[in-house]
């Protein structure tokens, strides 16, 4: 071992590209007093984040492991990095609008995203526990920072440290989990854990018990992270609280990249005791579903509504989790991909409309912007339907893979719940858009102008649903492949 | 090796254990039952190594002080990782040292940062929002 | 040789005594100290296996897992120090802006 070969840095590329430029806008900021550094910043960040998109191509060129066997570039890898480098790029672009509207402007807040960004990214790359357990802090320290940048909103701050205790309370089961299946297995190599559970050092029946309680301890963790039931409760709070193009940016990448290690784990390493997590991720489907939805049901806080709609949202990617095949991942694949477009999206529009301290985050404050505000207001409701799943539509195809991946493993019952969870929300949904279009505004909103980064956003985030919705099969078909790749 | 014998070797300090503790309270018992004693304001105050105490104790710090213990346990905790390098070090050859090389250099930038962010300034008073002021304020 | 078993019993207490005073204590700070116990309990655990399965990895993930938790702390001060500037409470039953 006396060189790393060249292809390992191409590898990891696109991380490199994103900390370098992290760095550069931490120094950027530290130096000089120039008054316009936050604008400069958020060009550098756009700048790293569009490189970095571009990078990931390179990553796909050279696949194969790297550095020890603790990271891995194959089609999952790449998948989940190009929708997670795509938010980030999508939230810098909202940041621009949204930050000097709250007199906010810094560069560290880019930064923050982007170091963040390294961490997801080398969350959905690696297949090694404490490198997953590093790279999970690195995106979340991050992001607990970001949720609380309106600090001198007490709101914004609550909700960063909410988002603080209950995230790294969640980080210490998951790292209990990570510490028994080292005990059980002597590895931390997924793939090595996979094997060596099959013929445990532990020894009998007890090997398989100490996995099962780390695979328990690891659910907890992660079912946090991507606020499953019944580990939501921050969820609303720190949703609510955070910067709007924050909330967007936590109900994206984060959860993607979550979702992404709950797939590798509990598929590649414990997937020897699958018959018996997969009733955790049956029950705590439900909940989030019905949860989430019924919750949602009450909301008249958009941002909170939003948050609920989350946590339902995580409830029928379990759903796909739990059918326990390729056909599930990839359904899982493919409805993140979608998720991530829409809901960012959707929180890119309330954003536009929140004005300084948030101030118009209210459905009532919606009434009426429909013919004030056509374009904004139009794609809101696109993204609002296709959380609901209509046809042509992202959203319609991801709950339609979810639910075929459920019926294919015999799912039926859990499906139906689905089904009827999906029919509840269009309830909540439409409710907004029924306050776009035929209600009377009491209090005239402020007009946002419409920018060029805001109309790029919306550009972006429409042409993907769209795109998702009418020409599926690419991506799907992609999703397929890597799965299987992922499962060798 | 069976619980019990085990648990055997540990009975000295066990019976040591029962001594200092019985000694210590055994003392303080004896003396508070037997002893007789004067208060006065003198005695009751705080002993400051011979000077007058000044002040209440619970008094508030700047928060510059956090911030400072705060930059303090991260480049406390970071230079960890020089030690595992270290012991292996030979082995390495030049890939260890450049490696390391870039590790230092990560974590001077985020020197450099806070350095420039004015957290080493602890006489400038607290300067006004927007400008480059430490980040907590 | 003090058995594997003694180390991971006192590894779980610890964490449990964590999880308790996450649940109990009212005050943010103390909350966060029982977040550190667990994440020390794990240390525990981690340094325990490696002892035991003669690999050298545990005890260099304890290294890794005490520098994130350092970090946490200094992420977490700040938080809380954002949090009493705004508040002037460190009482978490007061961190009721926003309810369900």
């Amino acid at each position: 071992m006396s060189l790393v070969p060249a292809e390992f840095y191409w590898r990891i590329l696109p991380e490199l590209v994103l900390a370098g430029f992290g760095a550069v806008l931490m120094l950027i900021e530290g130096g000089g007093r120039a008054g316009n550094r936050g604008r400069l910043g958020a060009y550098v960040a756009l700048l790293g984040s569009l490189l970095a998109f571009g990078a990931v191509f390179i990553q796909a060129a050279n696949p194969g492991d790297a550095f020890q066997h603790m990271f891995r570039v194959d089609g999952f890898t790449v998948f989940f990095d190009f929708v997670i480098i795509g938010a980030t790029v999508v939230v810098v672009l909202l940041s621009m609008d949204y930050l000097p509207t709250q007199h906010l402007e810094r560069g560290e807040f880019y930064a923050l995203l982007l170091f963040g960004t390294v961490g997801m990214t080398f969350m959905v790359g690696s297949v090694e526990l404490i490198m997953i357990f590093i790279s999970l802090e690195i995106s979340s320290i991050s992001t607990y920072v970001l949720a609380g940048y309106r600090r001198h909103a007490p709101r914004s701050t609550e909700s960063s440290l909410k988002y603080f205790l209950l995230g790294s309370f969640a980080t210490a089961f998951f790292l209990y989990g990570i510490a028994l299946v080292y005990g059980a297995t002597g590895t931390t190599q997924l793939y090595d854990v996979a094997r060596a559970s099959l013929t445990p050092i532990v020894g009998g029946g007890e090997a398989d018990r100490v996995l099962l309680l780390a695979g328990a301890l690891m659910f907890i963790g992660l079912g946090f992270k991507v606020s499953a039931a019944p580990f939501q409760v921050w969820t609303p709070d720190v949703y609510e609280g955070a910067p709007a193009p924050v909330t967007g940016f936590m109900s994206a990448g984060p959860k993607a990249a979550a979702f992404a290690i709950f797939l590798r784990i509990f598929y590649v390493a414990l997937h020897s005791s699958g018959h018996a997590w997969f009733w955790m991720v049956y029950v705590a489907a439900i909940l989030s579903m019905c949860l989430g939805n019924i919750a949602a049901l009450l909301q008249t806080n958009i941002k909170r509504m939003l948050a609920y709609s989350s946590i339902a949202h995580a409830g029928y990617v379990l759903v796909a989790f739990a059918a326990l095949g390729p056909e599930g991942i990839s359904a899982v694949m493919f409805y993140l991909a979608a998720y991530v477009a829409m809901n960012i999206g959707a929180f890119a529009v309330v954003s536009h409309f929140a004005h300084r301290e948030e101030r118009y985050v209210d459905v009532k404050d919606y009434a009426g912007l429909g013919f004030r505000f056509p374009v904004p207001a139009f794609c809101l409701s696109l993204f609002l339907f296709s959380l609901i799943g209509v046809p042509l539509t992202g959203g319609f195809f991801g709950k339609l893979y979810v639910f075929r991946a459920a019926l294919d493993a015999h799912l039926v019952g859990l499906t139906v719940i689905a089904v009827l969870n999906s029919a509840l929300a269009a309830f909540y949904y439409l409710r907004v858009v029924v306050f776009l279009y035929m209600r009377q505004p009491a209090e005239e909103i402020a007009a946002p102008p419409m920018t060029g980064a805001f109309s790029l956003v919306m550009i972006a985030c429409v042409a993907v649903v769209i795109w998702l919705g009418v020409f599926p099969n690419r991506v799907l078909e992609f999703a397929s492949r890597s799965a299987a790749q992922m499962l060798r | 090796m069976p619980a019990s014998s085990y648990m055997s070797n540990y009975v000295p300090i066990l019976i040591q254990l029962i001594l200092a503790v019985g000694l210590a309270v055994g003392l303080v018992a004896i003396s508070e039952l037997i002893g007789w004693r004067r208060r006065s304001k003198v005695k009751s105050a705080a002993y400051e190594c011979g000077i007058t105490p000044q002040g209440d104790a619970n008094r508030r710090f700047a928060v510059k002080f956090y911030l400072v213990a705060i930059v303090f346990i991260l480049f406390d905790v970071e230079a960890v990782f020089l030690l595992p390098w270290a012991v292996v070090f030979r082995q390495l050859k030049w890939l260890g040292f450049v490696e390391m090389l870039v590790y230092i250099g990560i974590v001077l930038a985020g020197f450099a940062y806070i350095w420039q962010k004015g957290v080493f300034d602890w006489n400038q008073p607290e300067r006004a929002e927007g400008g480059p002021a430490s980040p907590i304020h | 040789m003090i058995p594997l078993s003694y180390y991971l019993i006192l590894s779980a207490i610890l964490f449990c005594i964590g999880v308790a005073g996450f649940f109990f204590k009212r005050d943010i700070v103390s909350i966060f100290i029982s977040i550190e116990l667990m994440l020390n309990g794990v240390n525990l655990a981690f340094v325990a296996f490696s002892h035991a399965l003669h690999s050298i990895s545990g005890n260099l993930f304890v290294f890794f897992v005490m520098v994130v938790a350092a970090a946490e702390a200094a992420v977490g001060l700040a938080i809380i120090i954002a949090v009493v500037r705004a508040r002037q409470t460190l009482n978490v039953d007061r961190m009721d802006l926003m309810k369900l």
